[in-house]
């Protein structure tokens, strides 16, 4: 009677035991399916990267700078190599943005994009217009790059009693410049300006942004009071019919800003492109990051100021109908790193690591006026960083600057 | 009929059971080491992809040959002039036994790259 109740539990035993491994050849199966989902999810995710980084080097070397958009394949006789590439103007630089078509798990990625130049333009320094008077230097100026001047050429001079203190006048190419200032830009500049005037705007202020991807439809923000902690990141224009101040609280990263005058209060730090019509102030210890840039386009007189020791990375332009005045005004201790360009006269008195391309030069002091000449001011074209790339003012190959949310 | 008594039956479940689990186990640890050694392949192969393309835009030459390696081999294809003057290459990765690995097609810029015959 014992021995087979014994044998009945064996019965028990060997049923859970059996389960028991069971479950564990379960595991095992499941752990080897998965192991295999997951490989087939690393091999496509593998090619769509290497769809990308192929789509990305197609679209860097066409050099169509405009906007355009398309779906193309990549690769013959595979389909799923087909993908939407979409280049547009974003200020002065151009974001690229290319999406898989697969479905349900689309993919996108966008990129800010900017141009190497040839190096002629990349090591120019000072390029002062052919006014055909000489350039006069003194106190700490330095020059270096290749410098074009006028046909008089340079001198040293004295202001103030400050003689020049480097011993050459300067170090690198001298050159003679043109009569007229390259403008290469200037079609640029009006197609940004045009379209920053015409898009349509979504209304006020929204409570949330909806969505800043690049590669969603730009949102376009009518703002017609200052806001305090204006916080903005992304594909989205700010826009403004009066005034526009930017506080040390405002938080702007690759967004637009167009108005007709923008002030930037003392201690604001952001990344974004401004545009105007009329004037820019950048009050002292304000920092604009790169890839950051300023554009002035006026009717009349456009005047940009960039207080001591301030910062632009990136880029500044001034275009004015009347060149007669001052339009760029770099205070001591001051810098542009970067492309700085400015149709009529320029009072540089800080350091641009770069180039500058100025219709004219003028210096005043409590005593006098001095026009052609630079005082304790720097204009390094060899100094620029090999990491910075240019905005579209020139032809070159595109590059990507960052990428883009 | 020999009437079979209750021991033996049991006797004979527990070996079929343990004959089908060890069966189960081997079966299923032979899949798992096929998939992670082709697993590990695959992790291999893209490695070298990736540095061969970073040889290609450091050396700014591309030399077509086939590159033996432990876990197999890695050949370029195809190699083919893309749009704006880019070339399309094609690497192509196989095991020690001659099994296809993975292929990859891709577009680099051509401005930094000198052929080489």
């Amino acid at each position: 009677m014992l021995k087979r109740n014994l044998r009945a539990g064996v019965l028990y035993y060997t049923l859970f035991v059996a389960l028991v491994m069971l479950l564990i050849v379960g595991l095992f199966v499941l752990i080897a399916y998965q192991e295999g989902f997951f490989m087939s999810n690393l091999k496509r995710s593998e090619r769509i990267s290497s769809y990308f980084s192929s789509a990305l080097a197609l679209c860097l070397a066409n050099p169509n700078p405009d906007n355009y958009s398309k779906k193309t394949t990549l690769f013959e006789n595979d389909n799923e190599s087909t993908l939407e590439i979409a280049q547009f103007k974003w200020g002065f630089y151009n974001v690229l943005t290319i999406k898989t078509t697969e479905l349900p798990t689309q993919i996108s990625k966008s990129y800010l994009v900017g141009i190497t130049p040839n190096d002629t333009i990349r090591q120019t320094g000072l390029y002062l217009r052919n006014n055909y008077s000489y350039l006069s230097v003194s106190g700490s100026t330095l020059l270096t790059g290749r410098t074009y001047l006028p046909q008089s050429g340079i001198a040293s001079s004295s202001i103030e009693g400050n003689g020049y203190t480097s011993d050459s006048l300067l170090y690198g190419l001298k050159l003679l410049s043109k009569d007229k200032l390259p403008s290469y830009y200037i079609n640029r500049l009006e197609s940004v300006i045009g379209r920053l005037e015409s898009i349509k705007s979504e209304g006020g202020m929204p409570t949330k942004l909806r969505n800043t991807s690049f590669s969603n439809p730009t949102s376009v923000i009518d703002i017609s009071d200052n806001i305090p902690n204006l916080s903005i990141e992304g594909n989205v224009i700010i826009r403004s019919k009066n005034k526009l101040i930017l506080n040390r609280k405002s938080k702007l990263k690759n967004v637009i800003v167009f108005a007709p005058s923008v002030y930037i209060e003392n201690g604001f730090k952001g990344c974004c492109q401004i545009f105007a019509t009329d004037t820019v102030i950048i009050q002292s210890g304000a920092v604009l990051h790169y890839p950051s840039g300023i554009a002035i386009l006026s009717n009349s007189r456009g005047y940009l100021e960039v207080d001591s020791t301030s910062r632009i990375y990136g880029y500044a332009i001034v275009h004015s109908q009347d060149n007669a005045k001052i339009g760029l005004r770099i205070k001591s201790s001051a810098a542009i790193f970067g492309y700085t360009f400015c149709n009529s006269k320029v009072d540089h008195q800080g350091t641009v690591f770069g180039s500058l391309y100025a219709y004219g030069l003028e210096f005043r002091t409590g005593w006098g006026l001095y026009t052609s000449s630079l005082f304790n001011a720097k204009v390094l074209g060899r100094e620029l960083s090999p990491c910075y790339l240019f905005p579209f003012v020139s032809p070159g190959r595109k590059a990507v600057i960052v990428n883009l949310p | 009929m020999k009437k079979l008594k209750g021991s033996t039956i049991i006797e004979a479940v527990i070996s079929a059971l343990i004959i089908l689990i060890s069966f189960s186990l081997a079966l299923t640890t032979l899949v798992q080491i096929n998939a992670k050694k082709s697993g590990t392949d695959f992790y291999y192969a893209q490695s070298s992809i990736d540095s061969i393309l970073n040889e290609i835009k450091t050396t700014k030459t591309i030399t077509p040959q086939i590159i033996v390696y432990k876990w197999g081999s890695l050949s370029i294809e195809e190699l083919k002039p893309a749009e704006y003057g880019c070339i399309q290459l094609t690497f192509k990765a196989s095991s020690s036994a001659g099994e296809l690995i993975d292929k990859r097609t891709v577009v680099i810029d051509s401005s930094f790259v000198f052929h080489e015959p």
